[in-house]
């Protein structure tokens, strides 16, 4: 009776970075293509049943519902090497198979159409579960179906069930490049206000980050989405892995991510790993130490958010928390000492108002799967910075709402027809996220909102709109 | 012949003390004369020496010194 | 000497001669004493020095050795050139021709006799300038004046008829006959008690016989010469010295017969009998050499030396040469049979072990073959003691002792050193190690159910050079011995290692309880955390140990503990400790682990209670942890859409913000302690201790490390989770806190309860998710009431969690202060992990300005 999780994997973006994570679960599991227990994965230590289900003694099927409005993705999926995987009946690709046209709105909608078919889904797989401990959802916050309908699922997970846990692996997109998706920031703003409200912790991946990671630490100039999604599936692998390697602490979804998120506004994480290596370089086996690790995690060209931050803002950061994943050969005297040296050279701003400090988990590694490195770490890291990517999001929805642009697509739809008070409630939502995250920054965070009624959550309708201009970009 | 044997007696007897006083043994000429006469009366020559160690002994308890 | 042709013709005028002759030769070496320098020849003194020199040249009538003047010559002249001085050497020679050449009248007839008196004269006076003292081998004649209790009154006796003597001189003619017979009859008397005769009834007394003069004298505890008999003082003291050694023998004797006796008894013992025997093999020695010395003495034989033709008997001074030998063997083993009169075994051993260091190559030699034979019985113990295991000890004399206990005391309890028996020449560190060995077999045979052992013990002998039969090791050999020891120590240490890592699977047990006890299977503690939290909150005495033993399997089968090893899964019991009537579950739920032989040897009732206590704690840490968690639940970050409140007034609006960030933060706050106190006991305590306690284990030789390893792995456990002695005072402040914490779960609780029935009553309508009979609801009641309800709900929650807010800020201050305090145990890595960004101490110090 694990604590099972189910993923839902929803759009192109959602199921690419969902079937990467499983292929990486199935390689350390010791689970074929095919679902089967290999011969040699008898003694692991590891709990499958957290995110597998056996249907028979040596059958193992992930908990995982794959859906789209298109179909183009899933059908890679059921025409490739995992194809006999997956639980057919999981998967959702809808019938006119035309997507959602990069439209939120769209998205959304459809959601809604097909909501009683997706729950039904997912109440009998919740109910094959003994004690479900929540959901993840994997998507594409820009595109359509990623983020209009998985807000959608978001709004009923949260609904039906309430008690339930619902992370996201949350993908955010490139702002380097111009995106083929012009109305990206309307999609993103209404994501944001799901993911504010509606989920428990949301993973941020950061397209920018990734790619950059991909161009600087793993020296490929032009990573293709496979190679950006192997780092999520490795970030995803890794974030799980006490839960899937039980030990003394952290051993379910909840514990890892209560002491995470001590400001429930404040869910959303950054990932660091390190050391991040291609295939092709896994021929050298490298010494790490605890300490090597613990310090490369700190430094931001490991971190898969992009800082957006100016300098000053960026001193004024701080870390709100940390938990350091560690895998490996670990000799657990070295977390101490690396502690030390951590807090000796003032590597980590930590908030003012209250206590904090790194949490470490060491946990296993896979027998099944060689690494290049003796000892891996993952980051997970509330970080106050992350405000500046939300209000990079804002300025962009600014700047295009202000041209009234492509409003048209959106008002096609129910949600949109009166009027487009969506999209300010929204706005305002996330501008009180910015908020708390710069309060976080100060010691007072304890009074932050009190003086003022006026600039409370979400306030009366009069503080809407109304943007400080410091977090004008 | 009495004054040759006499004659002889006394070299002999000077003879024995020279050959005593090599020997150390600390007797004089007139004790050595009478042990020689002891000697051919066929007493036992131990016991005539333990004799003479004993008595000298009595003398010597008192007074180590001069033996030494 | 001018008479020297009429000696052979007139006998009667030759002992006159002598007397005259005697007599003037007293006087002569007496007026050399320049005390005495004209000694008086009527004085008594006198008379009984001139007696005292008859009866010297009565006592040898022979001498002993055979008349060759001119060998004796040779031989002074060679000790002469040999001392040194050649020169004396060579005259001496000359004077010596010239002297054995004087022949005829007037010459000195016996040449032989007179050098051969110059030459004992000459050695006496030798020995006596190079200190040795001579009179000690002779006989004592002291004349002086004080009374001497035989010789004395048997001088006295004759004072009346000794007249005679003092006549001599006067009337030499008349008085000669008188005095003669005088002496002829004192002769008589005293030949009575010849030297022979001393000499059987020595012999006899040496066997521990009285003879017919010398007689065992109660009142002087020796053998004597009896009273009425009149011999020389000398003689009687040699007497007495020479028949010591029938008095040593006859303790000898009695102790050996007295043990005999009592054998087969407790009180000798083997090592004991073995003494014994060597005490008679020494003593059956002994009756040879008195045999053969009897048959010399009874017969005179002559002696077949060319050099020396007289016939001679066994003289006292002669005995006291023979007796030299044994008398040193006999003291000895009377002392040894003194000393081991109230001693056994080892005890025994070890006693005369301390006589064996003699520098006498003699005695040295002795001791050594009679501990040879009375070790042997001890290191035969000893032997069948590290190969076989086999206390063969019925006479308790063994340093090893045994004593029945159960199974699971016989490592620690079973056998033990009995110091009393344990022989010097055993070092303590060898002796433990013998104990160990022997232990370690019956250890596996009782409690291992082992037979391998057999086959190490063997090698072990095999190694060690040493057969594995009986006498194949001795006193002396103690190299062999430690070797023996040493080999057999490593191969069935070595051997009781392995059978309790591979088949008893030790490790494997110290890591399943460390699983569970310990707590580190995590997903196992947190299932049954959840499912025998609520049962646990009920009163102890509503819940029966069945239904959690339910519940545990259940939690078994839930978690990867399913995949463990049946065997050790079924030692893991739900234990229920007593409890008084105001208990809750939580005070009493505990589990154990069930520890069988052999493994209860290291998991003893001790042990396991200190598991009990570590794991009550981490327990009471985990449901913390656990309650703390349970409130995230509650506020986790998608149940409370500010949204919802967006009806309310803005002062309550303010309140409800206010409770809920006060909420936060201090859950953020009790977290960050129970968080990092649980990552203190992960990585300082539990992992650390185990890293060191897993290379202990790889590095112990034998069980006593072994279980040391262990002991010293849950003290530090024990200390470092604050359950030791000294950390009362702490531990009371961290349970103050605990309480606490659990406090603010049900206040939070009831925080959060209240804010969702208000979230319910004030959700907007207007959009078609939303229920719309929730807010008519709302509309009916009305919005003041509601406000006001509110409002004054958020004020008490707010009072209240302003109260424990200043509680728990003051425990916590109170047990960080007591953090660098203590002394048993070094807590600075727990402060600085709670302290990780001096938060506390910026507070602290921000606390002392004000």
């Amino acid at each position: 009776m694990p604590r099972e999780i189910i993923t839902l994997q929803v759009g192109q973006c959602g199921n690419q970075i969902g079937m990467e994570f499983w292929k990486q679960l199935c390689l350390e599991h010791g689970i074929s293509k095919d679902g089967i227990l290999e011969d040699f994965a008898t003694q692991g230590g590891d709990r499958k049943d957290v995110f597998f289900y056996q249907a028979d003694d040596q059958h193992y099927i992930p908990r995982a519902l794959l859906i789209d409005l298109e179909p183009r993705v899933i059908n890679g999926i059921q025409n490739g090497d995992y194809r006999n995987l997956y639980n057919h009946e999981n998967i959702f690709v809808a019938d006119h198979g035309g997507g959602a046209g990069n439209n939120w709105a769209s998205g959304y909608h459809q959601g809604k159409g097909v909501e009683e078919e997706i729950m039904d889904m997912i109440d009998r797989e919740a109910d094959g579960s003994d004690s479900l401990e929540g959901f993840v959802l994997c998507h594409s916050i820009a595109g359509g179906t990623g983020s209009g309908m998985g807000s959608y699922l978001l709004e009923t997970l949260n609904d039906r069930y309430s008690k339930k846990l619902v992370q996201t692996y949350s993908v955010f997109p490139n702002q380097m490049e111009t995106s083929d998706v012009v109305v990206q920031p309307y999609n993103s703003l209404l994501t944001l206000k799901r993911l504010t409200l509606n989920a428990d912790c949301v993973v941020v991946l950061d397209n920018t980050a990734l790619t950059r990671i991909a161009v600087e630490r793993l020296h490929l100039t032009n990573p293709t989405f496979a190679q950006t999604n192997s780092l999520v599936s490795t970030v995803m692998s890794a974030s799980t892995t006490t839960l899937r390697y039980p030990g003394y602490m952290n051993n379910d979804l909840v514990g890892l991510l209560a002491s995470l998120i001590p400001t429930p506004r404040c869910h959303f994480l950054m990932t660091g790993y390190t050391p991040l290596t291609v295939e092709r370089q896994a021929n050298v086996i490298r010494k790490t130490t605890v300490l090597d690790v613990m310090r490369r995690l700190l430094q931001p060209k490991n971190v898969m958010v992009s800082s957006y931050a100016r300098n000053k803002e960026a001193s004024q950061a701080k870390y709100i928390s940390i938990l350091n994943i560690i895998q490996g050969e670990v000799d657990p005297t070295q977390v101490h000492e690396s502690l030390q040296r951590i807090r000796e050279r003032k590597l980590v701003n930590f908030i003012e108002w209250g206590p904090a400090s790194i949490q470490v988990a060491l946990s296993k590694k896979s027998p099944y799967v060689q690494t290049a490195h003796r000892v891996s770490g993952l980051m997970l890291a509330s970080h106050t910075s992350i405000r500046h990517l939300f209000s990079k999001c804002l300025s962009q929805y600014d700047k295009l709402r202000k041209k009234q642009a492509f409003l048209d697509n959106y008002r096609k739809f129910p949600m949109f027809d009166n009027d487009l008070s969506e999209f300010d409630e929204a706005r305002d939502i996330i501008e009180s996220l910015v908020d708390e995250y710069k309060a976080c920054e100060s010691p007072d965070y304890i009074k932050w909102g009190m003086e003022d009624p006026e600039q409370l959550v979400t306030g009366e309708g009069s503080a809407s709109g109304v943007v400080d201009p410091r977090m004008a970009f | 012949m009495e004054q040759e044997a006499a004659e002889t007696a006394r070299e002999s007897l000077e003879l024995v003390f020279r050959m005593s006083n090599i020997l150390d043994t600390g007797l004089d000429r007139h004790t050595l004369s009478v042990l020689i006469a002891l000697c051919d009366l066929g007493l036992n020559p131990e016991a005539l020496a333990a004799v003479v160690k004993e008595l000298r002994q009595e003398s010597g308890n008192n007074h180590g010194s001069r033996l030494r | 000497m001018k008479k020297g042709e009429e000696r052979v013709m007139e006998e009667e005028d030759d002992q006159q001669k002598a007397a005259d002759l005697v007599h003037e030769l007293v006087l002569r070496l007496l007026s050399q004493n320049p005390q005495t320098p004209t000694p008086d020849p009527t004085s008594p003194s006198f008379l009984k020095t001139l007696r005292y020199a008859h009866r010297i040249l009565r006592s040898r009538l022979t001498p002993s050795v055979s008349p060759d003047a001119s060998a004796i010559a040779e031989s002074l002249k060679r000790r002469l050139a040999t001392h040194g001085r050649s020169s004396d050497a060579l005259a001496f020679a000359d004077l010596y021709a010239k002297f054995s050449s004087k022949t005829g009248p007037g010459s000195v007839n016996n040449k032989w006799s007179l050098l051969y008196l110059l030459r004992i004269v000459s050695e006496d006076r030798q020995s006596a300038v190079t200190g040795l003292d001579s009179s000690l081998l002779l006989p004592n004649l002291n004349l002086g004046d004080e009374p001497v209790s035989s010789s004395s009154s048997s001088l006295g006796r004759n004072k009346k008829s000794n007249n005679g003597v003092l006549l001599v001189s006067k009337d030499p003619e008349n008085l000669r006959d008188v005095a003669f017979r005088e002496y002829a009859s004192l002769i008589k008397e005293e030949s009575e008690v010849t030297e022979e005769v001393l000499v059987r009834d020595v012999l006899y007394a040496c066997q521990g016989i009285d003879g017919k003069y010398v007689k065992f004298n109660s009142e002087i505890d020796g053998y004597a010469v009896v009273d009425y008999v009149k011999v020389p003082r000398g003689t009687r003291t040699m007497v007495r010295m020479l028949s010591e050694l029938g008095w040593l023998f006859k303790k000898v004797k009695s102790f050996v017969s007295e043990s005999m006796d009592r054998f087969p008894g407790e009180h000798v013992g083997t090592v004991g009998q073995a003494f014994c025997a060597a005490l008679q093999d020494e003593l059956s020695d002994y009756y040879k050499l008195l045999a053969v010395l009897e048959a010399q003495g009874m017969n005179p034989i002559p002696l077949v030396s060319e050099s020396a033709t007289s016939s001679c008997y066994l003289s006292l001074r002669r005995l006291s040469v023979w007796f030299a030998e044994p008398m040193v063997k006999m003291r000895l083993m009377a002392v040894l049979v003194d000393k081991c009169k109230v001693l056994r075994g080892g005890a025994m051993a070890g006693a005369i072990h301390l006589h064996a260091q003699h520098g006498d190559p003699l005695v040295h030699e002795f001791m050594m073959s009679l501990l040879r034979c009375v070790c042997s019985p001890l290191f035969e113990m000893v032997r069948s003691w590290v190969l076989e295991g086999e206390l063969e000890d019925t006479f308790g004399e063994f340093f090893v002792v045994g004593q029945p206990v159960k199974v699971d005391l016989l490592w620690r309890e079973g056998y033990k050193l009995h110091h009393g028996m344990l022989p010097s020449f055993i070092s303590p560190s060898l002796a433990q190690r013998i104990l160990r060995t022997g232990k370690s077999i019956n250890f596996l045979r009782v409690c291992c159910d082992d037979h391998g052992w057999a086959g190490a013990a063997s090698e072990a002998a095999a190694a060690s050079g040493t057969t594995t039969r009986r006498g194949g090791l001795g006193y002396g050999e103690t190299d062999a011995l430690e070797h023996l020891v040493a080999e057999a120590a490593k191969r069935i240490d070595k051997h009781l290692l392995d059978v309790l890592y591979t088949r008893y699977k030790f490790k494997e047990h110290c890591l399943a309880i460390k699983r569970y006890l310990l707590l580190g299977q995590g997903d196992f503690v947190q299932y049954l955390m959840d499912i025998v939290g609520p049962k646990l909150s009920e009163p102890a005495n509503n819940i029966s140990s069945f239904e959690l033993a339910g519940f545990l399997e259940a939690a078994i089968r839930a978690s990867n503990a399913q995949y463990d090893d049946r065997d050790m899964l079924d030692r893991l019991k739900v234990k229920m400790m007593p409890h008084g009537s105001g208990d809750r579950g939580w005070d009493v739920f505990s589990l154990e682990y069930e520890a069988r032989a052999p493994l209860d040897t290291v998991f003893t009732e001790s042990v396991l209670s200190k598991y009990l206590r570590v794991f009550n704690f981490l327990w009471k840490l985990k449901r913390v942890e656990h309650a703390l968690i349970g409130i995230w639940k509650t506020m986790k970050p998608n149940c409370i859409t500010s949204n919802s409140f967006a009806k309310l007034q803005a002062s309550v609006k303010l309140q409800l913000l206010s409770a809920l960030r006060r909420c936060q933060v201090l859950w953020n706050e009790m977290n960050h302690f129970v968080t990092n106190f649980q990552y203190y006991i992960m990585f300082e305590v539990l992992e650390v201790s185990w890293c060191n306690f897993s290379k202990e284990m790889e590095a112990a030789k034998d069980l006593d490390d072994l279980l040391a390893a262990h002991e010293k792995y849950l003290n530090f456990i024990v200390g470092k989770s604050l359950l030791g002695e000294q950390s009362q005072t702490i531990r009371k402040s961290l349970f103050v806190l605990f309480e606490l914490i659990l406090r603010f779960r049900s206040h939070a609780d009831r925080l959060y309860e209240g804010i969702y029935e208000l979230q319910i009553r004030t959700k907007e309508p207007g959009r078609e998710r939303n229920k719309t009979q929730e807010s008519s609801s709302w509309i009916n009641e009305g919005r003041k009431a509601i406000t006001q309800r509110a409002g004054e709900f958020l004020q008490s929650m707010s009072q209240d969690m302003d109260s424990i807010a200043k509680e728990y800020t003051t425990s916590l201050d109170a047990f960080l202060s007591l953090l660098p305090l203590q002394q048993s145990v070094d807590l600075k890595f727990l402060f600085f992990r709670l302290d990780f960004t001096e938060f506390y101490s910026r507070l602290h110090s921000k606390g002392k300005e004000s």
